[in-house]
């Protein structure tokens, strides 16, 4: 635009209207800055706690890990309190919660918006409860170990030094630990789908549980068996 | 799974909100071992989504 409106000089008979558009023009390019910065002031992000359950979970669907882990723990505690109130034992409590979560995200992407978030998500977990409790009443009895304990082992049969036994002997009690901390339907799901290779459908008509209840357990079943190995690894047994 | 929120309570839904104010009697690493799961499933169920961004 040429030289700027300050160093310009300014004839006598014009001085008054420059000046004013001068002005003008200066109070207008503040007047810009201002608008400018209010409007990022604006867009900033508010923290991701403070969000409505509801785009939580648009943006959960949108594999955003971070909204995500916002609705997790949002979630955790009132669903787990609400169970183990319930069923008053924290392995069932465990077990109903992972069904409940596993629902809830299997879901999510037909969550239609026609009751908010809460109600929808307290559904699951009260219609999860209350199917655990029929099923307990209905069967009534635990799953006892079948037969010898398989774990148990002899150098002769295993063709290991002592060494070798004690080790393995070691590795199968840390099995068994693990599996003592999930329910005994959760570990005959996994021995029937790795060792009797039943399908899911399969188990799930055996065990009256529901798809999504036996992709857990034998999730966490497997994750167990693993950190078992981890652990005995690490200590130098395997 | 039903949405309609007619189909509980007002105490009800207080009473889940509840758990919030409760001591957390959930072990730390039953918790953690289960949001890396769930996280899991949630990018096998929508991971793709966020691909196609």
């Amino acid at each position: 635009m040429g030289a700027s409106l300050r160093s310009t000089p300014i004839p006598d008979r014009h001085r008054g209207r420059a000046c004013c558009d001068g002005e003008r023009a200066l109070a207008a390019g503040e007047a810009t800055g201002r608008a400018k910065r209010k409007r990022a002031k604006i867009a900033a992000p508010l923290p991701l706690d403070t969000w409505a359950d509801e785009p939580l979970v648009q943006e959960v669907r949108s594999g955003s890990e971070a909204h995500f882990n916002v609705l997790y723990d949002r979630y955790f505690q009132r669903i787990y309190s609400f169970v183990y109130l319930r069923v008053r034992n924290h392995a069932d409590a465990e077990e109903i919660t992972q069904e409940t979560f596993s629902v809830v995200f299997r879901s999510a992407g037909g969550y239609s918006g026609r009751s908010t978030p809460l109600a929808w998500i307290y559904g699951i977990a009260k219609n999860t409860v209350f199917n655990h409790l029929r099923r307990n009443r209905l069967h009534g009895l635990r799953v006892e170990q079948a037969g010898p304990d398989p774990l148990v082992s002899d150098s002769a049969t295993w063709g290991c030094n002592p060494e070798e036994h004690l080790a393995m002997g070691r590795y199968a009690r840390a099995i068994e630990d693990r599996l003592n901390s999930v329910s005994d339907w959760q570990a005959e799901a996994f021995v029937m789908r790795h060792v009797d290779n039943l399908t899911i459908q399969e188990i799930s008509e055996r065990t009256d549980r529901s798809g999504d209840a036996i992709r857990s357990a034998l999730y966490r079943v497997k994750r167990l068996l693993l950190e078992a190995g981890d652990f005995e690894r690490a200590s130098g047994a395997l | 799974m039903g949405e309609t929120a007619s189909e509980f309570t007002m105490d009800e839904l207080h009473e889940f909100l509840n758990g919030d104010l409760l001591p957390s009697s959930a072990s730390p690493h039953f918790k953690e071992q289960l949001r890396d799961e769930m996280w899991d499933l949630v990018q096998e169920c929508y991971g793709d989504a966020k691909d196609e961004d």
